[in-house]
């Protein structure tokens, strides 16, 4: 929370961002996020945080972090729990087995907060654990717009401290390679590739990028790409772009062969199975339960009677949703005041306490994130002037005011 | 905006399905269905649902669940539908107990891409159910079903390409 800090107005620090040519995307690879249907996505405002309310976010990504990690540690020992997180009673070994083998071994994943502009409370939205995107935008296209427009920029170490991490992890065997793989999608494609440019400065060895249907899984030998007839790459690394749930709620013999190679020792999956516990939603309605009334958690529950003031709104969430599908914001105890379709109808669901986002003229609401590697090393942003934040989102570059105080995380 | 639901080219030339590989060393050998089912489970008390009836169908992805409650209702499931549903919801639930049934029967292999051992006659709704499905659907997936080595490429294919970014 911003404490002894004037409010300062959403509206009185954007600034126009310089539009960035389309050579400089096309020579980045990075086409995608500015052409075609995309052609809106980046925004043509850059937002200037106040230094305390950077230092606030960054501080708020460490606590979380510290908050979800107990909570999850906790969790993944009860059966009661596991059920209500959604993970299946044939995937717990694997998620118990990683809690206890590879619970230091976290790559990057993203906090979204709302708050923390305007004098609002920061509060932890949810966490990204699995499948963090965004990396491109504020990896390359963040830094670019900011640098361009002569700003300060507000704090973004991800690729350093990802470096660091990985380098600390250390990915690779010097055997076999290194996959970074992917359903499919050009924007997850795009993700994934930032990833597999970090295990190479990192020095894990080969990285390839490769679809994950392309993939050949052995469960007793590991995982193997064609590269071309008859040369088979071993990889004994996996940098995957895919949710440890979908693997165990679509595709359970995948969940069954990667458990036997990471159990075996045979394949390193980052991010590891425990983050599955964190992926999920309703984690927060435990640590909601653990931590009653933490500044930072908004009260969560299993049912709208579970939460202590539902009357003054609350969101209905899947899970394990993602990009703002599926979503129902409640107000009144029954009026639905915004909702979104998707993929995500089926499963269970949680209740969280509706949060206020701080709102500009034009009515977007501002979300900001702290990416964690695993401490809070950036932050980024997100927009959309309607009530859920969907990928009609616009993606916000983050400048920093020039006030006269230090920054300390 | 950001469209996240974009194909990549490459995708529409993934080749699919169970494929024998080998690196030069020994792996089990499974033996996986390649015939489908369509199992009625029938709630027999509150709460309580056994296996009606399973018939063979030539094609696994023609296969079916179909529940039948107290007051005669009936709701049919796909494979797909059955899998996510019992992997997601409790089995003690009232969601997951007709699926937890379907399980226990021939369907379960379905569920879990391979072939077990013979059902009990437990989970059926009475022995001349259970009889009847063993020589029946027993028989025509366990004559119909394939070896393999447990070795697959495919995951994934032929779904959505939505992103899976968060």
């Amino acid at each position: 929370m911003v404490e002894n800090q004037p409010a300062l107005s959403v509206d009185d620090r954007l600034t126009d961002a310089p539009r960035l040519k389309d050579r400089w995307f096309k020579k980045q690879g990075l086409d995608y996020y500015a052409q075609g249907e995309n052609e809106e996505y980046l925004a043509d405002e850059i937002l200037s945080l106040g230094p305390d309310e950077a230092t606030a976010a960054m501080r708020a990504g460490d606590e979380a972090w510290d908050i979800l990690r107990t909570t999850a540690r906790k969790s993944a020992f009860m059966d009661g729990r596991l059920a209500a997180l959604g993970v299946p009673e044939f995937a717990r070994p694997l998620v118990q087995w990683s809690v206890e083998n590879e619970w230091d071994n976290f790559l990057v994943g993203r906090f979204d907060f709302a708050g923390g502009i305007d004098g609002l409370p920061l509060k932890l939205i949810e966490f990204n654990a699995d499948t963090a995107s965004l990396l491109p935008e504020t990896t390359v296209i963040q830094p670019e717009v900011i640098r361009k427009a002569g700003l300060k920029a507000a704090p973004n170490d991800l690729l350093a401290t990802l470096e660091s991490n990985a380098r600390r992890l250390g990915g690779g065997r010097s055997d076999t390679a290194i996959v970074a793989t992917h359903m499919g999608s050009e924007d997850d494609s795009h993700n994934v590739d930032v990833l597999a440019k970090i295990s190479t400065a990192a020095k894990w060895g080969r990285t390839d990028n490769v679809m994950l249907p392309d993939l050949e899984i052995n469960p007793d030998e590991g995982v193997f790409y064609e590269a071309r007839s008859g040369k088979w790459i071993h990889y004994g690394t996996m940098i995957k772009f895919f949710p440890w749930d979908f693997a165990a709620i679509e595709e359970p013999e995948l969940w069954e062969y990667l458990a036997e190679l990471v159990m075996a020792k045979k394949l390193r999956v980052f991010n590891p199975a425990w983050t599955m516990l964190l992926q999920s939603k309703a984690l927060l309605a435990y640590a909601w339960e653990d931590n009653p009334s933490h500044p930072l958690l908004l009260p969560t529950a299993f049912d709208p009677a579970g939460l202590p003031r539902p009357l003054a709104g609350y969101v209905r969430k899947p899970v394990f949703g993602r990009m703002g599908e599926n979503l129902e914001i409640v107000m009144n105890g029954r009026n639905v005041v915004a909702k979104t379709e998707g993929d995500y109808s089926n499963g269970p669901v949680i209740y969280q306490e509706y949060a206020e986002f701080a709102t500009d003229r034009d009515k977007h609401r501002y979300q900001l994130s702290t990416y964690q590697a695993p401490t809070a090393c950036a932050l980024c942003c997100r927009r959309q002037d309607d009530m859920i934040i969907d990928d009609d989102g616009e993606f916000v570059s983050l400048a920093l005011l020039k006030e006269k105080v230090s920054l300390r995380f | 905006m950001l469209r996240k639901h974009l194909i990549l080219p490459a995708l529409l030339t993934v080749g699919l399905g169970l494929t024998t590989f080998s690196c030069g060393s020994d792996s089990d050998t499974v033996e996986v269905p390649t015939e489908g089912l369509v199992t009625t489970v029938k709630e027999v008390s509150t709460g309580d649902f056994k296996i009606e009836s399973e018939v063979p169908v030539s094609n696994i992805a023609d296969s079916r669940v179909i529940v039948e409650d107290l007051g005669g209702n009936r709701d049919t499931f796909t494979l797909d539908e059955a899998k996510m549903v019992s992997q997601v919801a409790d089995p003690d639930s009232r969601a997951g107990r007709p699926f937890r049934s379907a399980g226990m029967g021939y369907f379960g292999f379905l569920m879990l891409s391979r072939m077990g051992r013979t059902p009990s006659a437990g989970a059926y709704i009475n022995n001349g159910a259970h009889q009847s499905a063993t020589s029946n659907a027993g028989s025509s997936m366990r004559n119909s079903a394939r070896s393999t080595t447990r070795s697959k490429s495919g995951f994934g294919g032929g779904k959505s390409t939505r992103s899976f970014g968060g």
